[in-house]
């Protein structure tokens, strides 16, 4: 079993005895130090999309399908290609890696996942690190990391970023929550 | 609309009386503006007693309040049971929402924000993992497509009747051991946490160029201070039903929390809001959410000042000397400003009506599947 905090982009899990993949998933906080995770699911069995709002500590029941080891390579058309190490090339529709498009740059390493033979997700890895390409001037004096403020990556996703961090900073991010990490030297 | 006919409300008191506050004042509104059985079940009856001294009094054969003990005795299912704050049900209680065959709606009432991500989250029907029920969140807010807020049907009416009527202001402040309404005195009413930067406001106003009076609720009963231009009325803890006159009858209202910082906003006066500390100030995100919305209601020379007065309420510490004496200067400015912004709420369906239309026109009372 698996708290709903801890499901990602890419994970199957049973809901009803329907087996549901992630293709997104957004962590919010709530109120009183509570917070709600939001899914976009397919049914596996139907091919229908949803989506379902959840407490972060709801139990799942979780599928654990074959995955393998893969990088970005390139976008044709509608699909995104990803390849393994011996170059085998599995296509995802843009629905299937929704979750992933704001972090997607070429040769990331992932996970895709197959059910019944077929490429079905594509997990990020936990940790990444991304440049910021736009943020507003750093605040002289506060290192304190309270203080937040927009930060842009090179995909146009935005996060909250301490007021310390300037354009060109290098920053870990958190996959699970898109929550910044540290400033990577 | 045939249905529903009757709500279950869950609370569970984490600290305060903003959990039990919500709850009670919704579950009144259910019982007495819709005629709805009612139960209302509440692991701590003190707080409520608080609140509501007489609650008892209130209640009826289709409305009561049930202590929520471990082993609860609770076999059928109201048509819609709320699990507010997400309190978590017992299994005994989502056994008897299963045996209803889905004729149930569940609803998770959650807490109020003015962030973007909670009206994409509001009011999905969610399939439970294991129960294959349909729940939903319910998210308050302010906006159309929001949950709404809490408000009875006559509350305009009344707060309109009472702020136009000195007598009946005075009236309820002599109950309070209140002085009475003097157009030379700006009045305030103080109700916060302890991490509200209270020694520093008190210094800025003892120095201010009028006379200024705070009416501030605590345990200590009643007693008066006066420090220069400033008189500290503390006055015993207000009740509920009360604490509404408190705000109309007041020039400007310090209110915290959800319950009470939704009633400033009806009573259609300057407010400034204490909000609820959350680790990695989450709550910083929250109410610069809802700065955005408020502040646009002001003009736009003013949204500055009153945006950094609620920032600076909000931070522990030393304020700016003089700070709140710009602040009061600008009253008659923010009074039209909250004016605007409790006229925009009053134009809104009420979260109660929301919530009921939201059970009906969704089918969720069919909602197996």
């Amino acid at each position: 079993m698996k708290v709903a905090q801890d499901l990602r982009t890419g994970n199957v899990v049973l809901v009803d005895k329907a087996p549901m993949v992630i293709q997104k998933a957004e962590y919010n906080k709530s109120g009183r130090n509570a917070a709600v995770m939001k899914f976009k699911f397919r049914n596996l069995l139907t091919g229908t999309n949803s989506e379902a709002v959840y407490k972060t500590d709801e139990k799942f029941e979780d599928i654990i399908l074959e995955t393998k080891e893969v990088t970005y390579s390139y976008e044709s058309g509608d699909m995104y290609v990803f390849m393994d190490e011996e170059y085998n090339q599995y296509e995802l529709s843009k629905d299937d890696i929704e979750g992933l498009l704001k972090y997607l740059e070429e040769q990331m390493p992932c996970d895709v996942t197959f059910y019944e033979g077929k490429p079905i997700s594509v997990t990020p890895p936990v940790k990444i690190v991304r440049e910021v390409v736009y943020t507003e001037p750093a605040v002289r004096g506060d290192t304190s990391g309270k203080v937040m403020k927009p930060g842009r990556l090179p995909t146009g996703f935005e996060l909250p970023v301490p007021a310390f961090v300037e354009i060109g900073d290098k920053i870990e991010i958190d996959t699970r929550t898109d929550e910044y990490v540290s400033r990577v030297k | 609309m045939d249905f529903p006919r009757s709500v279950d409300i869950f609370c569970r008191v984490v600290d305060n009386f903003g959990d039990i506050g919500v709850c009670w004042r919704l579950a009144y509104q259910f019982a007495k503006e819709h005629s709805l059985s009612v139960r209302l079940y509440v692991d701590d009856l003190g707080s409520l007693e608080r609140i509501v001294p007489d609650y008892s009094a209130l209640c009826s054969a289709s409305f009561y309040v049930v202590r929520w003990v471990d082993d609860l005795d609770y076999s059928n299912a109201a048509d819609v049971v709320i699990e507010a704050f997400a309190c978590d049900l017992p299994p005994n209680v989502i056994e008897a929402i299963v045996r209803r065959g889905g004729e149930a709606a569940w609803i998770d009432l959650e807490y109020l924000t003015a962030e973007g991500w909670a009206a994409g989250c509001h009011g999905i029907p969610s399939t439970h993992p294991s129960t294959g029920l349909k729940k939903s969140m319910f998210f308050p807010g302010f906006s159309e497509t929001s949950g709404g807020l809490i408000r009875e049907t006559d509350l305009f009416e009344r707060r309109n009747e009472f702020q136009s009527d000195i007598n009946a202001q005075n009236l309820w402040r002599t109950a309070y051991d209140l002085p009475q309404f003097d157009e030379n005195f700006i009045d305030i009413s103080l109700f916060s946490y302890k991490s509200a930067p209270i020694p520093s406001f008190f210094d800025d106003l003892s120095s201010y160029k009028s006379p200024v009076r705070v009416f501030f609720p605590s345990n200590e009963g009643f007693c008066v201070e006066k420090i220069g231009a400033l008189h500290v009325h503390r006055i015993p803890f207000v009740p509920q039903d009360q604490f509404d006159y408190l705000l109309w009858t007041c020039d400007v209202n310090f209110v915290r929390g959800e319950d009470s910082f939704v009633r400033a906003q009806f009573a259609g006066r300057p407010m400034i809001w204490n909000i609820y500390v959350q680790e990695e100030d989450a709550h910083l995100i929250k109410l610069r959410a809802f700065l955005d919305l408020y502040c646009a209601a002001f003009s736009p020379e003013e949204r500055e000042r009153l945006a950094e007065s609620f920032k600076l309420w909000n931070q522990e510490g030393q304020t700016e000397v003089g700070w709140w004496h710009g602040y009061l200067d600008r009253l008659p400015a923010f009074q039209s400003g909250a004016a605007v912004w409790s006229d925009h709420l009053f134009g809104q369906p009420d979260l109660a009506h929301r919530l009921l239309a939201y059970a009906y026109n969704n089918n969720i009372l069919k909602n197996k599947g």
